[in-house]
């Protein structure tokens, strides 16, 4: 699956880097056409959709060192999600995930699904894409997380999955804020995001004390709009993506955690369109790259993705 | 897990968002035209200039924001042809606003699509900042007293062109109430200096 993920990603960043035919959309329009799924382009009032992604789980990092893992895990993901816009600046929205995780030993394998963690965000932008020739887009997000998903304590609690395939969510609440700062360049974009998440301390079964690390995570993308009869608008959404998250060790009892240091540096593309004025499609990749250093304490793999969005604007 | 001091924090910080988030995104600036410059004409017959404002007595005016490189605006020049034929008695100003272009663009486009109306240059987009226009296309109606229109100006789909701009004109004319005053205009943005 990984040789596919790097094919299907080598052909896309060939594409947008040399694919010329003029675009029907501007840049500016194709920064928020390649972000997350909550995020409106500037002529769009709401969105719906959903998302679903597979992920296959091919090795792990031991501290920073990588293995590949002999017997893969498989997570398959339905995302389903909304956003609004409130006024010019405001949009806010939320994504709800379906789960479901197949993990293999030599001698089990065991499927289990349920409800994932719901996420609510919000998106100020304090300075339009595109809309400045001094300054960048500019952009504040605010993203709480709510432990509707089965974390692992309870899976542990409910007993019923060796491989604890059920579960779904981290069991943590959890809020962050980022900036988003997007530059436009004849017709290319850049985009850099930053952000950073915290979590609530709680009290495990074993009643003691644990302080969930600080999270933080950077984002660097680049794309371009480049010229597609096929689509509704003519124009092919093209980016590629670099991304590194970090989680800061964990305390129990004020004692630092073992091994719960995390990182993970992920390379993705991603490549939509629209299929008619309100129905927006994309296809993107995702591969965690498996070098020393690059990841610790996580496992990874590549993954693929399709997002199906319906957008709304004012009739 | 301790829920309800979380539940307590977590419904604070939602509340906290929400409120922060409704209250700032109703206010919306819009300046004087009296200190707009005049706009000069680019393209086509016309007087050479135009001092930006409401309509005369009894009358209306058009202001459409137009890009000669935008392709969503150069979809809706049919309409702003259509808008015109079937509308004489209304003032149609399609303004140029765009920063990162100049008059020679808003010319060379006229030239090569043999535009009917005339193109006035919005020199530092300075009527586009003072009606807030962001995109084009995107259209500002008023008439002697007030903006009766603002926004998307046309809805293109494969069945066909549907002219809100024409909508709000032929409302206004019959001194009926339309539908709406404002739609969230679609299209390219409005580079500003």
């Amino acid at each position: 699956m990984r040789n596919y993920i790097m094919t299907f990603m080598l052909i896309m960043g060939l594409a947008g880097g040399l694919w010329s035919a003029p675009a029907q959309a501007q840049s500016c329009c194709a920064a928020s056409q390649t972000a997350g799924p909550v995020r409106l382009s500037m002529g769009q009032t709401a969105a719906a959709g959903i998302s679903a992604d597979a992920r296959a789980y091919t090795g792990r990092f031991v501290d920073t060192e990588y293995r590949s893992l002999e017997h893969p895990g498989v997570e398959l993901r339905q995302t389903f999600y909304g956003a609004f816009r409130l006024g010019d600046s405001w949009q806010v929205g939320a994504t709800i995930p379906a789960v479901q995780n197949r993990r293999q030993t030599a001698t089990d394998v065991e499927w289990g699904a349920g409800l994932g963690d719901l996420s609510l965000q919000a998106r100020y932008e304090l300075v339009t894409t595109g809309m400045s020739m001094r300054w960048p887009g500019v952009g504040f997000t605010a993203q709480t997380t709510l432990p509707t998903g089965r974390a692992p304590a309870q899976s542990m609690e409910r007993g019923t999955s060796l491989l604890m395939s059920d579960v779904t969510g981290a069991g943590l609440w959890a809020a962050g804020l980022g900036a988003q700062v997007e530059w436009v360049f004849q017709r290319n974009f850049l985009v850099l995001e930053a952000a950073g998440f915290a979590a609530l301390p709680y009290t495990d079964a074993r009643e003691m004390r644990v302080r969930p690390g600080m999270r933080s995570a950077g984002r660097l993308s680049f794309g371009r709009p480049v010229g597609a009869p096929f689509f509704w608008d003519e124009t092919l959404y093209l980016a590629s993506s670099a991304q590194v998250a970090h989680t800061f060790a964990r305390t129990i009892d004020a004692d630092v955690a073992a091994h719960s240091r995390e990182r993970i540096t992920t390379l993705s593309v991603q490549a939509g369109g629209y299929l008619t004025e309100h129905f927006y499609l994309m296809l993107r990749g995702s591969w965690d790259i498996p070098l020393e250093y690059a990841g610790q304490n996580r496992q990874v793999g590549p993954g693929v993705g399709l997002v199906l969005r319906r957008v709304f604007y004012d009739s | 897990m301790t829920a309800k001091p979380s539940v307590l924090l977590f419904s604070a910080l939602a509340a906290l968002t929400l409120a922060f988030t409704v209250g700032p995104t109703t206010a919306q600036a819009t300046s004087s035209l009296d200190d707009v410059p005049d706009l000069q004409l680019a393209y086509g017959d016309g007087d050479a200039a135009h001092s930006p404002g409401l309509a005369a007595d009894g009358q209306l005016r058009v202001y459409w924001f137009w890009s000669a490189h935008s392709p969503c605006s150069k979809n809706a020049e049919p309409s702003i042809e259509a808008l015109q034929n079937a509308h004489l008695d209304v003032e149609v100003i399609v303004v140029h606003s765009n920063a990162d272009q100049s008059a020679s663009d808003a010319e060379d486009a006229g030239e090569e699509r043999d535009f009917s109306f005339a193109v006035y240059r919005d020199e530092g987009a300075q009527l586009a900042i003072a009606l807030n226009a962001t995109m084009t296309p995107e259209v500002v109606v008023v008439d002697d007293s007030q903006i009766i229109y603002r926004g998307r100006p046309i809805s293109i789909s494969r069945r066909g062109t549907q002219s809100f701009v024409e909508e709000a004109v032929v409302a206004w004319k019959s001194s009926a109430e339309p539908d709406t005053d404002s739609r969230r205009p679609t299209g390219c943005v409005i580079r500003r200096p």
